[in-house]
């Protein structure tokens, strides 16, 4: 027999604040952590009717839920504010950061990183 | 990235108004007061990558440095007449979208959206493959290493819709729509057997997929039918990738003896592979519904769908159709019965296997078949495991048990016939209830519970664990004295499946909210999924899913929201590892 398990942790955060007319501040943060895994890969030659074939090692084959370990960590995160320059302009800017982890690379390495700067100026009409 | 943007968007964008509804048309829509008014955002993206983006940031160009970005929107109501667009460009072709919509007194609406990103693809190196046992070697080349796959997707989609003139019952809508997926991607193959040898290489993609789509309804005070037609098409015109299949050796003496396991080589030249065949699909739609004295309420739907390969000439077929019936049962019950059928029919397709011969070896001359006749004939007949019928019927009360509390409850049959597969009948009988209260202004808690028996799940029987056939070496120490792969499966004893034949899921929530700056929500899922009726093994999964949200506002202009979600699964099932040489 053998067990497969399987734990994610999400986390979501935002806020909202207007500390003045014309003024508004924002924030999401979401985190994802995602773990899985073969286990409870008990083989035991002894149980074997016509022995353990020459060079196979049970016992070492017993840890290959290690080699299927994922072990992912994400994050991606805003930050920004709208300030109104006067009626009808509003200057944003929006902070961006986001962040993959692998911590078990499988196939090949995965992580990676993206942060930036969104700014501009909006005029409604 | 996509977020930003949006929420930059959103900031000036005349969704709000578009939000109003009037009553005085046969259609639907927004602004009641003439007016017309926009935004207009100029900026720029400046913006820091680092290492593999494939993961991070799959479906945005998130070029490196600083790149112009421009939105904006329109509205004009003139008298019904309605005008709306919009626009967004982030600095590249590939990351761009339109909307434009157009509403001629509510007699004809006319919307049309285009939308255009890349998708980022992996380039597997291939070069963690090192199995090897002696002159057996995994072998890999990848011919196109460090190349970035990242091909553009795009999507015109233009629907119109309207009323006819004098008869306002009659009701007309048509739509065409336009996909293509264009660049490059990786494409993987392998020759087989002795030494593997697994190759990637790059592959060209252009494909492009046309749909067009009709309708028309006729609505009534109490009666409503709707029917609705779909053409699709589905190109590929970019050509397949070309392989030289390594020829069959042995992996020690190099000499061809290995020729009459595999159908094609080195021999036949470069063969296409990974080939994206074109298609072509098609859909009727007739829906009714009616509504009947006592306030009862009766409906129905058919719907046929045929998809062609056109590159093989098969086809598979569906067919569906629903009726659901729903009558009150004194002031605060009511009882509703459905019933769905669904037939699915697919081409049979005849495998006319390529037997060669060998050059050399024990088997010279012969085929696999001749040389071994107790693997019967290598043709046969492929049978489509999607090929079904399912029916279901479904009877569901719901009503009020007290005050401010309701029960929904209900009982469903349904039956899964295979006519090709080793699971050929399945029955499900599930049994539901859902108990919900608000007895109080600051608080309200709901329960579900769920109940399914399956008999005969979906399963694949002789999938694993055969008994010792050869604890010895082959006469000869060669491959061809001893127990074939053939034997080997054919001995398999245990069936497996990740299907249950039980099922008990509950689903608890409670939201509490103290006053109007304040509400939290705590729930649960568990979930027990059993299957006691293999013959080697018991198979199960357990599922565990709490989670909580709170809104929070503190300040009148100040509001924080946070959740929390885990997920926690276990299943347990048959493990056995086949130890075979040669």
């Amino acid at each position: 027999m053998m067990s497969y398990s399987v734990r994610n942790h999400t986390a979501f955060l935002a806020a909202n604040y207007e500390p003045r007319t014309g003024t508004s501040l924002f924030t999401n943060i979401v985190f994802n952590d995602g773990r899985g895994s073969m286990g409870n890969i008990n083989l035991n030659p002894a149980l074997l009717t016509a022995g353990s074939p020459a060079g196979f090692d049970y016992i070492a084959v017993s840890e290959l839920g290690r080699y299927s370990a994922l072990s992912i960590g994400r994050t991606q995160q805003m930050y920004g504010i709208n300030q109104q320059v006067v009626p009808g302009w509003t200057l944003s800017v929006v902070g961006y950061y986001a962040n993959y982890r692998d911590r078990q690379p499988y196939l090949f390495d995965t992580n990676g990183r993206t942060a930036g700067v969104h700014a501009g100026l909006n005029y409604a009409f | 990235m996509r977020h930003a943007l949006f929420a930059l968007f959103l900031l000036a964008s005349p969704w709000g108004l578009l939000a109003q509804e009037s009553q005085s048309g046969p259609l639907k829509q927004p602004p009641a007061a003439n007016g017309s008014g926009g935004n207009i955002f100029v900026g720029t993206r400046g913006i820091d990558n680092a290492d593999y983006l494939g993961l991070v940031s799959e479906y945005d160009t998130a070029r490196q440095g600083l790149v112009p970005t421009v939105g904006g929107s329109f509205w004009n109501l003139n008298n019904g007449n309605y005008l709306e667009g919009e626009f967004q460009n982030r600095g590249d072709a590939r990351d761009q979208q339109y909307k434009v919509k157009v509403d001629l007194n509510r007699w004809v609406q006319v919307t049309s959206y285009y939308v255009n990103f890349l998708h980022r693809l992996d380039n597997d190196p291939l070069d963690y493959m090192d199995a090897a046992k002696g002159s057996v070697v995994l072998r890999h080349d990848n011919f196109a290493p460090g190349v970035n796959y990242q091909p553009g997707w795009s999507q015109l989609k233009t629907e119109v819709k309207g009323v006819v003139p004098g008869a306002t019952m009659l009701r007309w809508r048509a739509s065409h729509r336009t996909m293509l997926d264009h660049g490059t991607m990786q494409a993987r193959t392998l020759s087989k057997c002795a030494n593997c040898h697994v190759v990637g290489t790059t592959k060209e993609v252009d494909q492009r997929m046309h749909e067009i789509s009709g309708g028309v309804s006729l609505v009534t005070g109490k009666v409503r039918i709707d029917y609705d037609y779909t053409h699709r098409q589905f190109n590929e015109r970019a050509e397949a990738p070309l392989n030289l299949y390594d020829r069959s050796v042995h992996p020690a003496s190099a000499l061809p003896v290995f020729d009459n396991r595999v159908q094609f080589d080195v021999r036949n030249g470069a063969l296409p592979f990974n080939m994206v065949p074109d298609g072509r699909k098609t859909m009727h739609s007739l829906k009714g519904r009616v509504e009947l004295p006592k306030d009862s309420l009766l409906s129905a739907a058919y719907t046929r769908g045929d998809v062609t390969n056109k590159f093989t000439g098969l086809a598979a077929r569906t067919w569906a159709w629903n009726s659901s019936y729903t009558i009150p049962i004194k002031k605060r019950w009511a009882f509703n019965v459905r019933a769905k059928q669904l037939d699915v029919d697919s081409d049979d397709v005849f495998v006319d296997v390529v037997e060669q011969t060998t050059a050399g070896g024990p088997s010279a001359g012969r085929t696999y078949t001749q040389f071994y006749p107790d693997f019967g004939p290598a043709d046969y007949i492929r049978q489509s495991v999607r090929a079904r019928n399912t029916f279901s019927l479904k009877g569901e009360l719901a009503g009020r048990i007290a005050k401010r509390t309701n029960l929904r409850t209900g009982y469903e049959f349904r039956q899964i016939d295979r006519p090709n597969f080793d699971a050929l009948k399945t029955s499900i009988n599930r049994v539901y209830a859902s108990f919900s209260t608000r007895r109080s202004d600051t608080w309200q808690a709901r329960v579900r519970y769920q109940f399914e028996q399956i008999t005969d799940p979906f399963r694949y029987e002789h999938a694993a664990f055969q008994p010792v056939l050869q604890p010895f070496m082959s006469p000869g120490n060669v491959p061809f004295t001893g127990t074939q792969y053939f034997t080997m499966y054919r001995a398999r004893q245990a069936t497996l499946t990740q299907y249950p034949t039980l099922t008990n899921r509950v689903e608890p929530s409670f939201t509490w909210t103290p006053n109007a700056r304040v509400s939290a929500t705590v729930h649960y899922r568990w979930n027990r999924e059993t299957n006691d009726q293999l013959n080697f093994s018991e198979w199960n999964r357990t599922v565990n899913t709490p989670g909580a949200e709170i809104w929070v506002s503190p300040l009148e202009k100040l509001s924080f929201t946070a959740a929390y979600t885990f997920h926690n699964e276990r299943s347990n099932s048959l493990l056995v590892m086949p130890v075979y040489d040669g």
